[in-house]
């Protein structure tokens, strides 16, 4: 019903442990009710549409927010009651700025302005050495646009890092030791599975309930990988290549942890006494950790309806869960990182609740968790990384979280806003603005995937590694240039404005180290110089330069990663270049009655000199008077090129700027020319008589009496003919009587040839002159069988030299399923050559046009 | 979205499993025998799942082990007479971990409560056991009476869960279980149905219609033919739409009609990227060409040609609804001068061709002796459909080849929808404000944009909108009437019809809706809006 939906009914998530002293539940999130998170996820979907639209106005607040989290955090007192006032009065700012009507919110607005700049300023003064910092937390605020459009408050600490705040507010909070009803000492329970079901997919519901994830525990002799290793080499040894080159990088952004947590140390005056003490037991709690923990289970809980389980608890686990297990698993076999975080997670909440006088202070159980989640937050990564984890895949993005020091991934349930085909969008609703096309994205990100699979992962940075990590390193050896799809052959359309995504790509990489990477170097230059009309392969120069290397398919490889990094992270689209010469057609999946009138306005504000957005579209849709002409004159033959709507030459680049637009939004796809190869009947007949001259045939004799035979046949009923065409159905269409006969005396010279439907049975007489439009169609010219492939030959060879080549080049893209205009790019053909090559064989190319 | 229901999953294994007071928790029986031990299935590493905590208990679990599902209920009755003071039980069934367990869920989950109260009544499970284990003083409990094996129970379910999806096994005089299983559908809710859409029955509604129907389903089904539109349907059984649209989405959610739309000479049509299945799929291009040739003897493509009628196209497009409410008698509802309307004398006959359309799955005789169309044929003119031109210009360039090959073109386009060969492609009239000739109307046009820009809901524009307009036709009062009389020359749209017909643009509406709202032809339609104000039309 809602299968096309970005929903996906998370809860939450815990991470259990079990020692020696049995297992226990280490951190949880968030502590809220399962009613509150549900209505949170779909309100996220309903304000989703809106995103664009508001994301602008409320940017302003998106900082307020921010500030005003900086100045509760710090704010010594801390007192709760006092945070939740300067809550109301964002959430009032929000609301006026995404719907804006009435008064009394203008001037709640107004109200809050006047909070905010001297907030800022003291914003400005607390952070005052922590530069680092600050630029994490304007991106930090970036993202979180679309949280702030669902209305709910974003507080972000000093780590660049954020939680839901409203899952603390005393209606929807829940008492910390249940877990969604449950006490977490029996949930710990049973997510500490017996061995046989650990290092597995871990999925256990009870009633709605379901709890997800993949329980990593040690094996027999103690060691937490080796028992996989077999199953597991490639992922880990990518993940391993990657840990080396990282190294260096680590310590870099380790030096830059250190500054950052002084200024946690800072902003809390009262708890640094604490850090110190912490830094001194640390020593000693981690090691009893490390030795007596012989599990982790990072557990997922979601609460899918009944129709979409296996679909929702599929894709979580394969896009989230697998992921972030197997890499935690890799880490603890490294450095025991998610012992030494459980401990410092421990620790600190006890820390809290013994000496914290915030915790004192604080009224409410609600309030009081609310300082136990600061401060755990604060002080451990792993703790941070599940929550953003949580919260991002609340809102359907992408989570980039920070592995202990060293290594970013990215972890996102894909949207699915691409069809191949034209869904029923009546029956199941879809995403607004989804693209219809047959260049789908996700099969690059796929097959990137897939192929990293048996080599090191540089390519596999779409599914967990940055690409910061892992485009250096990478061996050369490559099976892509034998590969016809390639991605190098496509042009990418930005999604967002240029600056829009350079400011997210910093957000990304989390720390200023990591973006002055040469990597991140690369990937701005190329975001700065990328245009949707150029081959990606065009840009290979800006490697080249920023690399000094010789081209070489390393430098390919990083263009590569390059371009996936940008779809992975939603900010391109693959698409073919695009080109006044191409025919774009107005897409059936839009929904004018939901998306036109905001796209209305959105468009005249990018385009304020053209005319309106419903021009463009009627002009692309063949137009009225398109129609017209061809009813009377038939001067332009449909379907024509976008040129024809250009004006004049000056014109041309706004033009395709438009296009751009329309195609991002959606409105418009590509209208691609498909073509199979037909074979009629006067071709077959030649081809026929060669073989006869060449002596195959016993005689006239025999095809005679073929004839007869099927002359014969021809009043058989249709019932029979289904047999028939059961039989035959593997290649062709079988059409004619003809075909079939010439099967038939072809299976005495080609016995392997499979073709030979020998009960071809036939109702048309096969030496009527009215059938002469019936043929055969060649649906994989590459997999032609002798017969075939001789037909094939027959339709060029009385063609000149020039076509036959062109042919020749082209011929395996005549599948029907290999667009026209990508192949005369992979072949490197001319729309010149291509013209030609359609005019002089018009009898044997059967085109067809769809998206 | 449309597979076919294809059975339910085989059960792999029942086993039943108790906590003995002093063994602890066990296998007791399984079926089939030893099937745990033969697929390798471990049940210490299960068992706290099997027989779990008390909070866990009368619930519905799933777990996932190994390749397998365990779905059960888990059931713990206290009660002082037992040994412990209580007693657990769980029927525990294995399917194989990619399977749908959805539809036995309520089954096991009924099965789990009714030997819970069986239990806390008459102890019929410990007694099974014929042990006195189980009980405090078990030398006083009476064993005699209990007849009940829990074995052959288990195997009974299995063997008629998997053979027939239903059982019927009594366990006393007053006792049986009662299973029948029941595909699981996704809920209907989210179907958006509009009063343009056209139900097209897939299965023969007449042999599954039953005298416990909603009356409101009873008195429509006569009308889903494919060629009606709900619109239509509800006007022809006298029905509300609303209701209309209520049974049409009962019948979608059972998988009874699909959604197609209006035909008509002016629809555009063009190739889905599924085209290629009718080169791929040998059913599809066969099943055209049996369902796309006219009956022996017809004469609708001997008909003229509308162009050629003196009052050209005017009303061509209109041929299927007037055909269909000719047959209806339910002429006032459309005006039918068209030339097509003519065809009422062979009304007779597409009627028969239009109900054997709407049991479509069954093949109806090969005509004996009739030429079918060639798939090269077929092909070829779905392949000539396009963005470019309607179906009535497609009509005209490829006269000679339909009518050669008689063919219908009505089922030769639904065949292509059904199939997703082929797909509408819709039009959307859109207005912009800066186009209107009429000052009066450009200045009511500019309210309008205010209006939506400003996310007024429709209803208060519409009050707005109402007020405005009545000033305004008080103001200007003459204007008002040229411009009316403009509009109105053959048709007066009435107050009510101008609401809907400005609301119908401000929502960008499709053609057809406005068309099905106004209860006008597309071309009316056209000239009225091209009265108001110039408009774009926007095929997508």
């Amino acid at each position: 019903m809602d299968e096309f939906l970005p929903i996906s009914y998370l809860l939450g998530v815990h991470l259990t442990i079990s020692t020696h002293s049995g297992p226990q539940i280490v951190y949880s999130y968030p502590p809220s009710s399962s009613e509150y998170i549900l209505s949170l996820q779909n309100v996220s979907y309903k304000f989703a549409k809106r995103k664009d639209q508001a994301s602008k106005s409320t940017r302003k607040v998106k900082e307020n927010a921010s500030v005003i989290s900086t100045d509760s955090d710090s704010s010594f007192s801390s007192s709760s009651s006092g945070l939740s006032g300067s809550e109301m009065s964002t959430d009032y700012a929000d609301e006026s700025f995404s719907s804006d009507e009435g008064n009394d919110e203008e001037i709640t607005h107004d109200m809050s302005n006047l909070g905010i700049s001297t907030d800022k300023l003291f914003r400005l003064f607390t952070n005052e050495n922590g530069n680092a910092d600050e630029s994490d937390n304007s991106d930090e605020i970036d993202n979180s646009d679309l949280e702030l459009d669902i209305k709910s408050k974003l507080f972000s600490d000093e780590d660049g890092f954020e939680f839901n705040e409203t899952f603390f507010d005393e209606e929807n909070y829940r008492d910390y030791n249940k877990l969604f009803g449950f006490d977490s000492e029996f949930v710990a329970e049973f997510c500490c599975p017996d061995r046989e079901l650990c290092n597995s997919r871990f999925e256990f519901t009870v009633d709605d309930l379901c709890f997800l994830g993949l329980p990593i525990r040690r094996d027999a002799s103690g060691y937490w990988r080796k028992s996989k290793r077999k199953k597991h080499t490639s992922k880990k040894s990518s993940s391993l290549s990657h840990a080396k080159v990282t190294r260096s990088s680590s310590n870099r952004s380790e030096s830059s942890k250190r500054t950052q947590s002084s200024n946690t140390a800072k902003a809390y005056p009262n708890s640094n006494s604490d850090v110190e003490q912490e830094n001194n037991e640390e020593s000693l709690d981690k090691d009893d950790l490390e030795r007596n923990m012989n599990m982790f289970h990072i557990c997922f809980v979601l609460n899918p309806p009944l129709t979409e389980y296996n679909k929702r608890a599929d894709d979580l686990y394969q896009y989230i869960v697998a992921r972030l297990s197997i890499l935690l698993r890799y880490f603890q076999a490294k450095n025991n990182y998610v012992s030494k975080e459980c401990s410092i997670i421990l620790k600190e909440r006890e820390n809290v609740v013994k000496y914290s006088k915030s915790y004192e202070s604080a009224l409410t159980p609600a309030a009081k968790a609310k300082c136990v989640y600061e401060r755990i937050l604060s002080k451990s990564s792993l703790a941070r990384m599940l929550t953003k984890c949580v919260d991002k895949l609340h809102k359907n993005e992408i989570a980039s979280i920070k592995v202990g020091d060293d290594k970013i991934i990215s972890l996102q349930i894909p949207v699915k806003n691409e069809f191949e085909h034209l869904p029923n969008f009546k029956q199941n609703a879809i995403l607004p603005n989804s693209y219809l096309t047959s260049i789908l994205n996700k099969k690059f990100l796929e097959k990137a995937s897939f192929s990293s699979a048996p080599h090191s992962s540089s390519r596999k940075l779409h599914s967990s590694i940055t690409l910061g990590n892992s485009l250096i390193l990478h061996d050369g050896d490559d099976d892509y240039d034998n590969e016809d799809d390639d991605i190098l052959n496509y042009a990418l359309l930005l999604l967002d404005d240029v600056n829009n995504i350079l400011r997210t790509l910093e957000t990304t990489t989390m720390n200023s180290t990591e973006s002055n990477d040469i990597n991140m170097i690369i990937l701005r230059h190329l975001i700065k110089h990328i245009q949707p009309t150029v081959p990606l392969n065009s840009y290979h120069y800006i490697i080249t330069d920023a690399l000094d290397l010789e081209p070489s398919t390393v430098t390919y490889d990083i263009l590569r990663s390059c371009a996936l990094h940008l779809i992975y992270w939603r900010h391109a689209r693959v698409i073919i270049p695009m080109s006044s010469k191409f025919t774009y057609v107005v897409s059936p999946i839009i929904s004018l009655e939901k998306m036109y009138n905001v796209d209305k306005v959105q468009f005249k504000k990018r385009f304020p000199s053209l005319p309106t957005l419903s021009y463009f579209l009627s002009k692309l849709s063949g137009g009225k008077s398109s129609i017209n002409t061809s009813k009377d004159g038939d001067d332009i033959k449909w379907p024509y090129s976008f040129n024809n709507i250009i004006p004049s030459r000056e014109h041309k680049g706004i033009y395709l700027d438009v296009l751009s637009w329309l195609i991002r939004r959606g409105y418009v796809t590509q209208l691609l020319t498909f073509v199979y190869i037909r074979i009629d009947k006067r071709i077959k007949i030649a081809v026929d008589e060669d073989l006869e001259r060449e002596g195959y045939r016993r005689g006239k004799m025999q095809k005679l009496q073929m004839r007869k035979i099927n002359k014969s046949n021809r009043s058989t009923k249709i019932g029979d003919n289904q047999i028939a065409q059961k039989v035959d159905h593997r290649t062709n269409i079988e059409n004619d009587n003809l075909a079939a006969a010439t099967d038939k005396s072809n299976l005495e010279i080609n016995k392997n040839d499979p073709i030979t439907g020998s009960t071809e049975d036939i109702h048309f007489e096969f030496d009527d002159p009215e059938m002469r439009q019936d043929y055969t169609i060649i649906l994989e010219p590459e997999r032609a069988t002798a017969i075939e492939k001789r037909w094939i030959h027959k339709c060029v060879s009385e063609q000149p030299p020039d076509i036959k080549n062109t042919f020749n080049k082209l011929l395996k893209y005549f599948n029907g399923r290999a667009p026209m205009e990508l192949a005369t790019l992979q072949e490197g053909i001319s729309r010149h050559e291509l013209k030609r090559l359609f005019a002089s064989l018009d009898k044997h190319l059967v085109e067809l046009h769809h998206w | 979205m449309n597979t076919q229901f294809e059975g339910f999953e085989p059960i792999h294994t029942i086993f039943f499993s108790i906590f003995h007071p002093t063994e602890g928790s066990k296998v007791c029986y399984q079926f089939p025998p030893e099937n745990l031990q033969a697929y390798n299935i471990n049940f210490d590493s299960i068992k706290n799942f099997v027989i779990p905590k008390p909070q866990l208990c009368h619930r519905l679990l799933t777990l996932e082990y190994k390749n397998y599902r365990l779905v059960s209920y888990p059931v713990n009755v206290s009660s002082s007479s037992y040994a412990r003071n209580f007693f657990s039980f769980n029927f525990v069934f294995i399917f194989s971990y990619d399977c749908q367990t959805l539809p036995y869920e309520p089954a096991i989950e009924r099965l789990g409560k009714m030997f819970k109260t069986l239990e806390e009544q008459s102890q019929i499970l410990s007694k099974s056991q014929r042990t006195s284990a189980f009980f405090k003083d078990g030398e006083d409990v009476d064993f005699v009476d209990t007849k009940f094996s829990i074995q052959d129970l288990l195997m009974r379910l299995y063997q008629d869960l998997n053979n027939y999806s239903e059982c019927l096994i009594p366990i006393d005089e007053g006792n049986e279980i009662n299973i029948k299983i029941f595909p699981v559908l996704k809920p209907p809710t989210s179907v958006q149905i509009s009063i343009e859409d056209v139900p097209l029955s897939i299965v023969n509604l007449d042999k599954i219609v039953d005298l416990n129907w909603d009356p409101t389903m009873l008195s429509i089904l006569p009308f889903i033919d494919g060629v009606n539109s709900i619109t239509n349907i509800s006007h022809l059984s006298d029905s509300d739409p609303n209701l209309v649209i209520e049974c049409i989405k009962h019948l979608i959610y059972y998988n009874c009609v699909i959604i197609t739309d209006i035909f008509q000479f002016s629809n555009i049509y063009a190739p889905s990227s599924l085209i290629n299945n009718f080169l791929r799929d040998p059913m599809i291009a066969f099943n055209c060409q049996s369902y796309v040739v006219l009956p022996p003897g017809s004469k609708i493509n001997d008909l003229p040609l509308a162009s050629e009628q003196d009052d050209e196209i005017n009303n061509s497009d209109m041929t299927q609804k007037a055909l269909s409410s000719s047959r209806s008698s339910f002429s006032s509802y459309f005006s039918h001068k068209s030339a097509y309307a003519r065809v009422s004398e062979t009304a007779h006959h597409h009627q028969s061709t239009s109900t054997l359309s709407s049991s479509e799955g069954q093949q109806d005789n090969p005509r004996q002796g009739q030429v079918l169309p060639s798939k090269c044929t077929l092909f070829d003119l779905y392949r000539s459909l396009n963005y470019g031109c309607t179906v009535e210009a497609w009509y005209k360039q490829n006269f000679s080849t339909i009518k050669e090959n008689h063919i219908d073109v009505r089922k030769f386009i639904k065949f292509g929808v059904i199939n997703k060969i082929i797909y509408r492609v819709h039009q959307y009239p859109i207005m912009e404000h800066k186009t209107f000739k009429s000052p009066l109307l450009s200045d009511r046009q500019n309210d309008k944009i205010v209006l939506s820009t400003s996310d007024i809901k429709f209803d208060v524009g519409d009050r707005i909108l109402n007020s405005i307009y009545n000033k305004l036709s008080k103001v200007t009062f003459d204007r008002d009437k040229k411009l009316e009389s403009k509009i109105g020359n053959s048709r007066n749209l009435g107050e009510s019809e101008k609401n809907i017909l400005f609301n119908a643009l401000e929502r960008h509406e499709s053609f057809d809706r406005i068309c099905s709202k106004l209860g006008k032809s597309k071309n009316e339609v056209e000239s009225i809006i091209s009265e108001i104000g110039e408009y774009m039309t926007i095929n997508s």
